[in-house]
């Protein structure tokens, strides 16, 4: 076989070697034009619309548009049953517990979570303590607080309401080449206060089922 | 290839056959059938206005009734019904957008693309719920998904 492509490669030259120099142009000019072609039918890149219609979905991962769909749903059944507003104080105050990806996707629950927060904090319908814990999302405003406390001597704690848990499961099945996941997204309001503290005052689960043999773009 | 005056009848002959086994096929072909208590509007429903730039879409998807109401949370609440009267199952993507009183979006959350299933036949309810007690009107864009 080498010796095969060398005797191959080597007529390849000798013929090139006794081109005329306007014909050995013209083939420079035609394999220039074949390598731009090739270049040109690749999927250039481009921004789209984040879980917009053009993202791709995949069969078994969990995509943007299944993140952005859940948001919509937890905070879809929120604000349709008022749950935030049934407390003392206003705004509602939150404590983001666990939340647990029991898929074999990975993904940043922050995604959901955030996505949550930005609409509810930002529309003044529930404030997040971010200083809470051994573990305080915000550790400076901890020690802030705390010293605080400190100088004036008086002890100031923040009445919370309710605390956010959940969980992201999901189910596999194939027939054949087909696979299908469908995944499920929990997520649990227990308040933290009032007259129902302890108790689960809110609970939602959504769910996406996906169905192929492999991923496309669109939905 | 010339065809004679029986041939041709004979061709049109097995042409209707065909036709008239396959329609009822196609129309069956996973339609819904629905049975509705209801043949009034619903009191909540309100007059809307359709847009189209798809044709194809317009025969096939038609939203049948609009319903707006205020939730106990004290947002309003829509539900809109999508008719499906083609003879395959069609599967799009949509998006509600609020507006307050003024008539401007409110950017949210909740104006993400949503998708939808709805069988040959049947009817599918898409809802939304407003993301802020100002937000009285909604706008609804469909695309299907091809």
């Amino acid at each position: 076989m080498p010796s095969t492509m060398q005797t191959a490669l080597s007529h390849i030259s000798l013929a090139s070697s006794r081109l005329a120099p306007s014909r050995t142009l013209a083939l420079v000019f035609v394999c220039g034009a074949a390598a731009l072609a090739s270049v040109g039918c690749g999927s250039p890149a481009k921004r789209i619309e984040t879980g917009g219609p053009e993202s791709i979905t995949t069969v078994t991962q969990v995509d943007d548009q299944d993140i952005m769909g859940a948001t919509n749903q937890m905070l879809s059944s929120l604000l349709e049953l008022g749950v935030l507003k049934q407390t003392e104080q206003k705004p509602a105050v939150l404590l983001i517990d666990r939340i647990t990806n029991d898929t074999t996707s990975d993904f940043p629950i922050d995604n959901l979570v955030y996505a949550m927060r930005e609409q509810l904090v930002n529309s003044g319908q529930a404030a997040v303590n971010t200083t809470y814990g051994a573990n305080p999302e915000s550790k400076l405003a901890q020690d802030e607080a705390k010293l605080d406390q400190f100088e004036t001597g008086e002890r100031v704690r923040i009445k919370n309401d309710f605390a956010l848990t959940g969980r992201i499961t999901e189910v596999r099945r194939a027939a054949g080449n087909v696979r299908q996941a469908t995944f499920t997204f929990r997520l649990t309001l227990t308040a933290t206060s009032g007259p129902r503290k302890g108790l689960e005052v809110w609970t939602k689960q959504a769910q996406f089922t996906k169905q192929g043999t492999k991923a496309s773009v669109g939905f | 290839m010339l065809l004679t005056k029986t041939s041709t009848s004979r061709c049109l002959g097995i042409a209707f056959s065909f036709a008239a086994l396959a329609l009822p096929m196609l129309v069956s072909c996973g339609s819904v059938n629905t049975v509705s208590t209801r043949t009034d509007k619903a009191t909540t429903s309100i007059p809307f206005h359709t847009q189209v730039n798809d044709a194809l879409l317009e025969i096939f998807l038609k939203a049948k009734d609009v319903r707006l109401m205020r939730t106990p949370g004290g947002v309003m609440k829509a539900q809109v019904d999508v008719a499906n009267d083609g003879f395959r199952t069609r599967s799009f993507g949509y998006q509600f957008e609020w507006m307050d009183e003024t008539g401007t979006v409110v950017s949210s959350q909740l104006n993400n693309w949503n998708q939808a299933q709805v069988y040959s036949g049947g009817e599918v309810m898409i809802t939304a719920v407003a993301p802020t007690p100002e937000c009285t009107d909604f706008r609804l864009k469909v695309r299907e998904n091809k």
